[in-house]
């Protein structure tokens, strides 16, 4: 259920001020979100409140409200956890232009009002994302988790999940090894090693020029050529270390 | 990526108009006149250099000025040779298709020229591959892989498309649909091989709505790849599949959760599910029915777990791939607590013809309890590396000798491992076993989806349980203590065996841990996760104890006389100084005086130290 787009509220949760404004969080199960409330030192009436596993209280001014812990941790997030980025990476001049995309994409996929919707399409548009800006970096994150109305947490939580997001930026020429057991047994490890030697780098580094970085990848299902190198989208197969200064030398 | 150029269909508003629909493009995509000429292109003949052949040859025949009716140029799936890719198949009316291995362009050229040149008198090649092993295989899941082209519904409305999903909508009632399925015997192709009429009827039976079809198309099983070369393929018989398993569980909507690694299989699906809309097919009232059926693609993001099918369902809400308990079932509380239904793509790829056919046709194929076929992923040290598919009950010998061609490396076949992570080894000594799923479980595996990893005499048994540990270590999704943990604890005991460090207790370590973490896994990928280390200990438990032994390290680090160049790096880089050895000549390592630390190995740039097994006297 949405509320309808209101004023900002304030109100005070432990002596820190918070501002909400409540019409862009939407709960599951159609309970309303009690955090309009409590204007500064003029106090609305509770009209309803969100109640179940995710409630939690608020103390403000001697009104006990329950707000969902979506708004709370989007709340605090606002205020808190903006300056303390040291544990993701931030960007260096992500292109606006890339976020213009983003959006539009967003806007593109035309997505049913609910939660369920938006967080459905998390993973498609944390893929876009990815294919935009290269890499999942926290400004990123945090215009996914806004657009669609989601906690930060959560949207950090799916990409640390899965293999396939990063948040580190890659090198220009992404180089990735199929490790998946045909190429194993065709001696994937050899070539990993010749790739190593000769760029100087190990698995999951980035070259010191930003142009190489060697990753690994699942199971690309070309078992007839393994071992299977991929260099951005461009497969190589039966590589041998013998034609990896040929791969390296086909990337400039 | 998928250029199309072929006029959408107009919408087919009843059944009568698919029927003559389908009489049309029998007439015109199976022209009895033309010569036909297919060229596989899928990822792996793509990666081999297919779409340059297909450019040639189509330019060629432009620039010879053959009309359409005398030949056609058609792109098509993977034809299941890929280890000869690129592959181009000739087929002159009513007779054999000839195969071409390896088409390069230049011999493309040669290849359309030649056609060409005797295009009258219909003189037919005298190379070719003449390969036995199409008559050797029964393709029902395959059917459409390499004679039609994926990307034009109009080549799969041709060979029989959309007819039995019009039929079971008009004909049929949901419950006879689930009676043929039943019947049929058809058990799941993921692995599980659950009896996939029964999933369905309990679908059918819960409570709740909407409900939902979901297609498992996470192939994630390292070395298998059946199910994209069905989707790049043969992608609306899944999307057919799909709605006429909606119909009979009473789902409208259906999901393809695919892996964000198979970009061609999306981009073909993506393309055939417009198609399919475009002329009625699927969407709102399928052909002037009251039955609608939508279909949406959701995709993975390169987590293995993800092909479990509670896991799967987490992912499509949104939310990591974590499994959860069963019961409840998905069939009763699946994706939004929903009743759902999860089906792996070989699975549904068997349907069409089920219903097309019988069910007493599908279980006259195979054995008893195990009707049809199965397709396997043929992979590793083999000569024909691709996908065969072959009835429920063929001998492993008969796959990979018959089949496959035997060993590719000119030693001698060890074992074949089925199964992938979740699987186990099976010895050459046991390859006149039948093929079925609770054959294979007898012997320590399991059918798995069908990837069949053939080794030779130089792979290391507990090596490879060491490789397929290392990848469910990363694989675990870490929500329950026995396979975070336990997996873990696996791989540091195979680690320390494998560096020489292992003493006897390790090895009923090993087993004592992986039959915990057997009982009590939250998921499946947990409790098959041990299977690999239980399965080499049971065929290959010398292999194990070659590495312990008495408590002495039973291996020695040598240097290889043909490789070494005498550029004295290791011996500077050895910390008790036991390389001897001039510049430019070959050095030896003192093996009394090795402390076996393979600092000489890591720092060898010419690959001439080896870590060597030494045989316990």
């Amino acid at each position: 259920m949405r509320l309808q787009g209101g004023p900002t509220c304030e109100f005070l949760v432990g002596g820190w001020a918070i501002e909400a404004t409540p019409s862009e969080y939407a709960i599951p199960d159609g309970k309303v979100c009690s955090s309009r409330l409590a204007m500064g030192l003029s106090l609305t009436r509770v009209r309803s409140v969100a109640t179940g596993r995710h409630g939690t209280l608020a103390a403000a001014y001697g009104v006990t409200v329950l707000t969902c812990m979506q708004c709370v941790q989007a709340m605090a997030y606002r205020y808190f956890w903006r300056s303390l980025r040291g544990y993701m990476t931030t960007s260096t001049a992500l292109d606006a232009k890339g976020f213009d995309e983003l959006e539009q994409f967003i806007k593109d996929l035309d997505l049913e009002d609910s939660c369920q919707a938006r967080e459905g399409a998390l993973i498609e548009v944390l893929h876009k994302a990815q294919s935009v800006f290269a890499y999942l970096p926290s400004d990123v994150q945090e215009f996914v988790a806004e657009k669609l109305q989601l906690s930060l947490g959560h949207v950090y939580g799916v990409i640390s999940f899965y293999s396939y997001f990063t948040t580190e930026r890659k090198g220009q020429f992404e180089i990735n090894f199929c490790t998946g057991t045909a190429c194993f047994v065709q001696g994937a490890g050899k070539v990993i090693e010749r790739f190593e030697e000769l760029l100087g780098i190990k698995m999951g580094e980035v070259s010191a020029d930003g142009k190489f970085s060697l990753g690994h990848l699942r199971c690309v299902g070309a078992c007839s050529l393994a071992p299977v190198v991929m260099v951005n989208d461009k497969t190589y197969g039966n590589v041998t270390p013998e034609i990896v200064p040929q791969i390296i030398a086909d990337c400039q | 990526m998928v250029k199309i150029g072929d006029i959408p269909l107009k919408k087919l508003a009843t059944r009568r108009a698919l029927i003559e629909l389908a009489r049309k493009c029998e007439t015109a995509e199976v022209d009895s006149e033309a010569v036909h000429i297919f060229v596989g292109m899928s990822t792996c003949g793509r990666a081999s250099g297919a779409e340059e052949t297909y450019a040639i040859m189509k330019y060629e025949l432009e620039k010879l000025g053959l009309e359409q009716d005398r030949v056609r140029l058609f792109q098509t799936g993977c034809i299941g040779l890929c280890h000869a890719e690129p592959i181009v198949e000739v087929q002159y009316p009513n007779q054999k298709r000839i195969t071409f291995d390896k088409v390069g362009t230049a011999r493309g050229r040669k290849i359309v020229v030649e056609i060409a040149k005797n295009i009258d008198g219909k003189k037919v090649f005298s190379t070719g591959m003449g390969l036995g092993i199409y008559t050797k295989q029964t393709r029902i899941a395959l059917r459409n892989c390499g004679s039609i082209d994926p990307r034009r519904i109009r080549s799969y409305i041709a060979s029989g498309g959309y007819q039995e999903l019009a039929k079971s909508i008009f004909e049929r009632t949901p419950e006879e649909v689930i009676q043929i399925v039943t019947d049929s015997g058809l058990r799941g192709r993921g692995g599980g091989g659950f009896p996939t009429g029964l999933k369905w009827g309990f679908a059918r039976k819960a409570s709740g709505n909407p409900k939902y079809m979901v297609c498992n198309a996470d192939e994630g099983d390292p070395g298998a790849f059946m199910d994209r070369s069905i989707l790049e393929g043969d992608p609306h018989s899944i999307i057919e599949a799909m709605a006429i398993g909606g119909y009979a569980i009473g789902a409208n909507k259906g999901y393809i959760y695919a892996r964000a690694e198979y970009p061609l299989a999306v981009a073909h699906l993506r393309n055939a599910i417009n198609q399919a809309l475009e002329a009625g097919l699927m969407g709102n009232n399928i052909l002037g029915s009251d039955f609608s059926f939508h279909i949406e693609i959701r995709y993975g993001a390169g987590a293995f777990v993800c092909g479990e099918e509670t896991a799967l369902i987490h992912s499509i809400e949104g939310h990591r791939g974590e499994p959860t308990n069963k019961p409840p079932f998905p069939a009763n509380s699946g994706l939004w607590g929903k009743p759902t239904n999860v089906n792996n793509v070989e699975t549904l790829a068997n349907i069409v013809p089920i219903l097309e056919n019988g069910p007493e046709w599908f279980k006259g194929v195979g054995t008893e309890n195990n009707s049809g076929t199965k397709v396997f992923a043929l992979a590793g040290k083999i000569k024909n590396v691709g996908l065969v598919e072959v009835p429920m009950g063929t001998t492993i010998r008969e796959v990979v000798y018959g089949l496959g061609g035997g060993s590719c490396s000119g030693k001698s076949i060890k074992a074949v491992q089925t199964g992938g992570p979740s699987g186990g080894c099976i010895p050459s000594s046991k390859f006149d076993t039948e093929i079925t799923y609770e054959n294979l479980v007898a012997l320590g595996s399991m059918m798995g989806s069908g990837g069949m990893i053939v080794m030779d005499e130089d792979t290391n048994m507990v090596e490879l349980a060491k490789f397929y540990l290392e990848f469910t270590v990363e694989e675990s999704c870490g929500k329950c203590s026995l396979c975070r943990l336990g997996t873990r604890r696996l791989l540091d005991l195979l680690e320390k065996i494998i560096d020489g460090r292992g003493v006897e207790e390790d090895i009923a370590d090993l087993e004592a841990t992986a039959e915990c973490i057997k009982a009590g896994a939250l998921c499946g990928l947990g409790q098959t996760a041990p299977n690999p280390i239980l399965s080499t200990l049971r065929w290959y438990r010398q292999e194990y104890e070659a590495f312990i032994g008495n408590g002495d390290n039973q291996f020695a680090y040598r240097i290889d006389p043909d490789q070494c160049v005498g550029c004295t790096a290791c011996a500077k880089a050895c910390p008790v100084e036991c390389i001897e050895g001039e510049v430019k000549k070959v050095h030896t390592i003192r093996e009394e005086d090795c402390i076996r630390c393979g600092a000489c190995e890591a720092k060898c740039k010419f690959d001439a130290i080896k870590k060597q097994k030494v045989k316990a006297c």
